[in-house]
């Protein structure tokens, strides 16, 4: 190698241990562990294997934007706060069937402010609402972010859930900040007002997140 | 309402910061720049830059750090090939140049004026690419064009020259010192240049063709006169032009054509220290907080020793499960407190947040208030106390994690103690066998020597504070040793001679000591270490710092008594032996910003002080350059004049979001001479504590809840 060039190497050397850091799927390729798991091809972290054996209830998740999904297990219930497990040990967090934080999938939803849009989807009331997003940014710093929302009826929708027609009534929710916007869909059961299915979205790293109720 | 305005305020500011004046070109200096000519753009704040480039008989590679919004650094390595031709009598016929810049944007572009800048290129080399400049850069049509004019001098300055306008204010000005020029003097900052001489106009566009693509069009006022002169490049033009290509990565490739003869090529790559890699991480989930009328001794009184113990059992394998050792428990009524050290989290808080968690999930329901003391090296360091109300509060509070720390306490921790200790955990035996790497930087036979081989750390801990460390390794590849430039200082050689230390080494023992560390009193902590202290001394050392838990401010005093090594690195010593120490004193500026100055007796025996600046990023990325001055002339110290380098630390984390105390760095020193060299003892003082004092605590809080 010549001199020059090695200098160079040394500089791409660094560019590589920057460019070729683990990427932002790494998160996502540990959370599809959980099907591999099912199947017995990867450990369970132990507090999943615990939740298995107790029969624990059952969400099914897909990272719509990476078109990856696997069953995650309600580690535990805290008033409106359910805390989903994954089989490698990550965690998402929801109030009332709406996407509240994340932990270990990447993306930095450290928690959310959702008492106007529950209020409005579960209530099945259209209108405009406010929500406040928290994010860990790459810095460690915690960076709120407000988005305001218009959340439209779209009608009743009959859905496929596991084979069994479930009614629901469809609610859309078009939120936007001053450069980000998105889109959430929640199928809402008109009689319990559970959120049985959805699309959410989480942050800018993950995107949105997919839901569906797994009947026990 | 409040929190609504404070979100859209801090969303407008952020956009505003990030807006226009940030340069996506670099120039063939790895700076934001044209083809060769600066423009009066900065990369955006905290962004580091490496460029590469190659044309004619040319190569640079350049670092470039936008230290502050108006200044940015760099360092540059370039290789001129033949430029002493064969008729010369020097090592090498190949111009081997390290090169420092300096530019300060005086004003950023608004709708009605330019960006103004001014800068210093090779301000502390060999001063082959010395030159100053002044420059304005105003966009137009949608920033879509860019139009640059400045007024250069020195290397800028060598084709159009004309009286230096700045004659007008004093004779000097019109006339250009003859530089160090890469004579003993290297390294020497050559102040009276500074533009001085004639001066002369450069000026170019670029055009924005997409968001990606770009064409620069330059007039440069850089004839190459040496470099052609010696055959290394062929100028005929004063015209240059480039176009770059930008990825969203961050990676711009470019081609470019200088002085209509030589067609070059430029890899750069522009990143954000304070964005990791992924900003939520990969960190296993924490234990969700559950009600303390279901934690494990929700209804026991730890009063008896019994209950205390198995409590003590619980927590820690809990805390086992969290790379965190429980060092200690005691309950006093409804308060709980437990020292901890963490051996997993890089942010301090995390280790803080799981602890409590742990703590709210094993503890009784009558203990309202807990108070954790982290500890390094069995040293307690601060005491953090925390309402468990809190811990359940806010959890999954929008704002929780400022709202704990808002609610929380950090004091100095209680005077040492081991009172409550986890039975056994004392005498502690830890080992890591693992590769290492060791580099060696800018010998003109082998611009980057490197070694590969095992390493293996052994610490016993017998008691809290002392231990015995050995660090050993073992080369197995490499090519440090085959250098053959021999050291050529004058004054004692304590450092320049490290190639017989790589030469005559074999299986090398890196350190071997003995250490304790304690704290005398109040935000006090003292350190004495002794034995094979480094690679290249053995002695004693003693260390004192003063650091108040919620100061700014530290200062520490140490004093060592040092004898060399012998070469092989292994038990011997030479008959060379210094009493060296520093009185320190370092602040932390705030934003990031941290500073250093020791002042004291170096190896060598001389006296000086060393100024350090760092930009530390939040999430522990650090980038920073020191400088030492000492009483040995600068003919005495040799090439480079004095001591000085950059280093930098990337968290291991940083890079792959999983939870890690592991970083790496690294310290290029342009020179390594024998003037205002310091002993390298392991765990000075400042460094072990700084994690987890309040500041830096506070800094990390946004991850008590991760």
């Amino acid at each position: 190698m010549t001199r020059g060039a090695t200098f160079a190497v040394m500089i791409l050397a660094l560019l590589a241990a920057c460019g070729t850091a683990v990427d932002e799927e790494s998160g996502l390729g540990q959370s599809i562990n959980a099907i591999a798991a099912r199947t017995g091809e990867v450990q369970f972290v132990p507090r999943f294997a615990v939740l298995v054996e107790q029969g624990a209830p059952r969400l099914q998740v897909a990272f719509v934007e990476k078109d990856l999904s696997a069953d995650i297990l309600l580690e535990r219930s805290v008033g409106a706060f359910d805390y989903w497990l994954s089989a490698d040990g990550t965690q998402i967090i929801m109030q009332d069937g709406m996407l509240h934080s994340t932990r270990g999938i990447g993306e930095g939803l450290l928690a959310s402010d959702l008492s106007e849009p529950l209020a409005r989807v579960r209530g099945l009331s259209p209108g405009t609402s406010d929500r406040f997003h928290t994010y860990l940014d790459g810095n460690d710093r915690a960076v709120s972010r407000t988005y305001r929302c218009v959340i439209v009826d779209r009608g009743p929708r009959e859905i496929d859930l596991f084979g069994t027609p479930t009614a629901t009534r469809l609610m859309r929710e078009s939120c936007r900040s001053l450069d980000q916007e998105f889109v959430n869909l929640y199928w809402v059961a008109p009689s319990s007002r559970d959120i049985i299915l959805s699309r959410q979205w989480s942050g800018p790293v993950i995107g949105a997140i997919s839901t569906r109720i797994v009947p026990r | 309402m409040k929190l609504r305005c404070l979100a859209v305020l801090s969303l407008g500011l952020s956009l505003v910061s990030a807006g226009s004046g940030s340069a996506q070109t670099l120039s063939l200096y790895g700076t934001p720049g044209l083809v060769d000519m600066p423009t009066a753009q900065v990369l955006p704040d905290g962004n580091l830059a490496l460029t590469t480039n190659r044309f004619g008989g040319i190569v640079r590679n350049t670092l470039a750090f936008q230290l502050t919004p108006r200044i940015y650094g760099t360092f540059r390595y370039s290789i001129n090939r033949d430029f002493f031709g064969q008729a010369v009598n020097v090592s090498s016929v190949n111009l081997f140049d390290r090169s420092f810049d300096l530019h300060y944007q005086l004003g950023f572009e608004t709708d009605r004026r330019p960006g103004f800048a001014v800068g210093l290129r090779d301000f502390g080399g060999t001063g082959v690419l010395s030159g100053e400049y002044v420059v304005a850069t105003k966009g137009f049509a949608d920033d879509r064009f860019r139009v640059t004019a400045g007024l250069g001098w020195g290397r800028l300055a060598q084709r159009g020259g004309f009286t230096n306008p700045l004659g007008i204010i004093s004779d000097q000005f019109e006339t250009r010192p003859t530089g160090s020029g890469g004579g003993p003097n290297t390294g020497n900052i050559d102040i009276g240049q500074w533009f001085r001489g004639e001066a002369a106009l450069f000026g170019g566009i670029e055009y924005q063709a997409t968001d990606r693509l770009s064409f620069q069009l330059e007039y440069s006022s850089d004839a190459y006169n040496l470099e052609a002169a010696s055959d290394v490049v062929e100028i005929s033009s004063p015209i240059n032009i480039g176009l770059n290509y930008t990825y969203p990565s961050g990676s711009s490739i470019r081609a470019f054509l200088v002085g209509g003869r030589e067609i070059g090529f430029q890899y750069s790559f522009v990143f954000d220290p304070a964005k990791r890699r992924s900003p939520g991480g990969f960190d296993k989930a924490p234990e969700p907080i559950l009600g303390r009328d279901v934690a494990s001794f929700a209804d026991m009184e730890l009063s008896d020793r019994q209950a205390l113990t198995a409590a003590r059992k619980v927590l820690g394998d809990r805390l086992t499960a969290e790379g965190i050792d429980l060092e200690g428990l005691n309950v006093d009524g409804g308060r709980a407190t437990v020292r901890i050290q963490n051996n997993r989290w890089d942010i301090e808080a995390q280790a803080i947040g799981r602890t409590a968690r742990a703590m709210a999930n094993t503890l009784p329901s009558n203990i309202d208030t807990f108070v954790i003391i982290p500890q390094a090296r069995g040293v307690a360091n601060s005491a953090v106390t925390l309402q468990r109300a809190d811990l359940e509060e806010l959890d999954t509070n929008y704002d929780g994690a400022w709202l704990s720390l808002a609610r929380a306490r950090i004091d100095d921790a209680p005077p040492q103690s081991r009172e409550g200790e986890v039975p056994g955990i004392y005498p502690k035996f830890s080992y890591g066998l693992g590769p290492y790497t060791a580099f060696s930087f800018f010998d003109p036979n082998e611009p980057l020597r490197y070694e590969l081989g095992a390493q293996l750390s052994v610490t016993y801990a017998p008691l809290p504070g002392l231990s015995f460390d050995g660090l050993f390794r073992q080369p197995l590849t490499g090519n440090i040793d085959d250098a053959t430039r021999q050291s050529n200082s004058v004054i004692q050689r304590v450092r320049s001679d490290s190639l017989l230390y790589a030469q005559q080494s074999d299986f090398e023992i890196n350190r071997l000591t003995a250490e304790y560390m304690w704290r005398p009193g109040e935000d006090l902590f003292a350190r004495v270490t002794g034995g094979y202290l480094e690679n290249m001394f053995a002695g004693v050392s003693g260390e004192l710092l003063w650091y108040p838990i919620d100061s700014r401010l530290a200062m520490g005093l140490e004093i060592n008594y040092a004898k060399q090594r012998d070469f092989d690195m292994l038990f011997g010593l030479q008959d060379y032996d210094v009493i060296t120490g520093h009185a320190s004193a370092y602040y932390d500026l705030g934003k990031g910003y941290i500073t250093q100055i020791d002042a004291g007796r170096y190896l060598a025996g001389d006296w000086g002080a060393t100024f350090s600046l760092d930009r530390e990023f939040n999430n522990g990325f650090k980038v920073g350059g020191y400088f030492t001055l000492t009483d040995v002339s600068f003919d005495d110290f040799g090439e480079g004049s004095f001591d000085k380098g950059i280093r930098f630390t990337v968290p291991v984390s940083w890079l792959t979001g999983i939870p890690s105390r592991a970083v790496y760095s690294e310290t290029i020193q342009p020179v390594l001479r024998d003037g205002g060299a310091r002993l390298n003892v392991a765990n000075r003082l400042y460094g072990v504590t700084r994690d987890y004092r309040a500041q830096n605590l506070s800094n990390g809080w946004g991850r008590i809840f991760r």
